[in-house]
């Protein structure tokens, strides 16, 4: 290194130390200086689009509840949106409401996930545990739910699978709310933390105008200034709760992670709202019957995971399999950023710039 | 809700200028969705503008069991990936990507094409028929 304007190649993964999963960024180098990258997924491909040729329709919720297993609850429920699209079929009120729970609960775990393996790729060891000991909580209200912790295949067409007591929506209300205290107390480090801001301000940068070239998702385009969320659509019962999409205009790696702790913020009001109106309502119906074999026709559904708008396209013939289905996770939509914000940086940065993507391989690997 | 509406077909020759037109009016592009029907493939290319959808529908007949299709990655930077991939599944050709991986994204076979009709029934056949041994 440091021999002028020489020239080298350098293979970031598939196995790297920051990054535990198979993706892999051929980067070109000059001294530090970061000057061509190519990304390289693929290893793992499980090809599942493909098992609807031989799963049916009802098989397939659970094939793509394990498409990604920290939104798993999203990949189910965006099926079983843009099949009772079709179908038109309407779900139960109460339904709706524990969708919302569920899938906003997934959206904080996932967010405090990724906020500890991002301090912990800048050497923040007790940070990423303290993260993912808050994290704990949320499992355990998934769990005391659902009847499990991650993959909780709830989510089914016409409905839900399962109903909460009253009890463990108070239960659960008072285990949120100790979520957002904790959350509340560490979050003067990442918002103010010298190191953290070091390592993050002013790096990666993707303007409004790059967010858009680059069809970026979630997070990342609501800290370069976009501000978008697929649940203003008001799938679900997102139309009647009250909630704000947190935005930032800086673009950067450090923008990109207080939208991540601002959401989760966010994410608390709409589970506490969820609980209030479930404790509220009458208890009734939570899903509606639905065929397997339903009428042919095609629907487009999106719904907005915690790394992003996850786009499900579905053909269906008439039978009980479906003819086509095809899933646009947002990793797949961010990964190509990189090509814009890897360029220029220093090879130091890269791991965190790769991260602040909130990179989830399995997602692509579908 | 989710009902695909705003939907248009055009032909090979409008792919380009057609997605040029959406780009330039702050269309964001969502994802291209590659269906094999048999005789023909059927091309979805989805944009985003303001939470609603537009679709461009394309519908290439197969030459010879093999369709090009010019790329819109020099257009929409972000369209390279999924390209890349349609080509490694599909065995579809795409003229001028930005980034050709040249079948090396999914690592697949050229030939192979693993998500055309044709090679799917052929491996479900192929698995049945190992099955009906294994239980013999």
């Amino acid at each position: 290194m440091g021999t002028g304007n020489k020239r080298i190649q350098m293979p970031f993964g598939p196995q790297h130390p920051v990054l535990p999963e198979p993706v892999q960024l051929r980067l070109v180098l000059e001294d530090e200086i970061v000057k061509e990258v190519v990304p390289n997924l693929g290893y793992v491909h499980r090809g599942l689009e493909n098992l609807v040729m031989k799963k049916d329709i009802n098989q397939m919720i659970y094939v793509a509840e394990r498409i990604c297993g920290i939104c798993s609850f999203q990949h189910g429920m965006a099926l079983s949106l843009a099949l009772e699209s079709i179908a038109k079929t309407e779900v139960p009120k109460r339904a709706d409401y524990l969708r919302v729970m569920w899938g906003e609960l997934h959206r904080i775990h996932s967010h405090l996930l990724w906020l500890g393996l991002s301090v912990e790729s800048m050497g923040f060891e007790s940070l990423f545990m303290q993260c993912w000991k808050i994290r704990e909580k949320i499992i355990d209200v998934m769990e005391a739910t659902s009847g499990a912790r991650v993959i909780i295949s709830t989510s089914v067409p016409g409905g839900v699978r399962r109903d909460i007591t009253d009890e463990q929506a108070q239960w659960g209300r008072k285990l949120v709310r100790e979520v957002e205290q904790e959350v509340r107390e560490i979050e003067k480090v990442f918002f103010n933390d010298y190191t953290v801001k070091a390592r993050t301000v002013g790096i990666g940068v993707l303007t409004k105008d790059d967010a858009f070239n680059y069809a970026i998702a979630g997070p990342m385009l609501r800290a370069s200034g976009i501000k978008q969320d697929c649940r203003q659509m008001g799938y679900a019962a997102y139309d009647e709760l009250e909630w704000d999409i947190p935005v930032s205009n800086d673009g950067d790696c450090y923008a990109r992670m207080i939208v991540r702790v601002m959401e989760i913020y966010e994410s608390v009001k709409l589970v506490q709202q969820a609980f209030d109106k479930l404790e509220n309502s009458e208890k009734g119906e939570i899903n509606v019957k639905f065929k397997a074999n339903v009428i042919a026709g095609e629907a487009f559904a999106r719904v907005e995971q915690p790394r992003g708008e996850c786009l499900y396209y579905v053909k269906t013939n008439g039978t009980k399999h479906m003819e086509r289905m095809h899933v646009r996770t947002p990793t797949f939509a961010n990964v190509p950023s990189l090509l814009k914000m890897l360029p220029g940086s220093e090879l130091a940065d890269v791991p965190v710039i790769l991260l602040s993507i909130d990179p989830c391989i399995s997602c692509c690997e579908r | 809700m989710f009902e695909m509406t705003n939907v248009k077909d055009i032909t090979v020759d409008e792919l380009r200028p057609e997605v040029q037109k959406l780009f330039d009016a702050k269309y964001r592009f969502l994802i291209i969705t590659c269906i094999d029907l048999g005789d023909q493939f059927e091309f979805l290319y989805q944009f985003d503008m303001d939470l609603v959808e537009t679709t461009l529908r394309l519908k290439v007949a197969k030459v010879n069991d093999k369709a090009t299709v010019p790329s819109i990655s020099l257009i929409c930077i972000s369209a390279l990936l999924i390209e890349n991939e349609i080509q490694d599944l599909f065995g579809v050709v795409f003229a001028d990507i930005l980034i050709d991986y040249k079948n090396m994204l999914l690592k697949t076979d050229p030939d192979s094409a693993p998500y055309r009709v044709a090679n799917l029934i052929v491996q479900n056949v192929k698995s049945e028929k190992s099955n009906e041994g294994g239980q013999a």
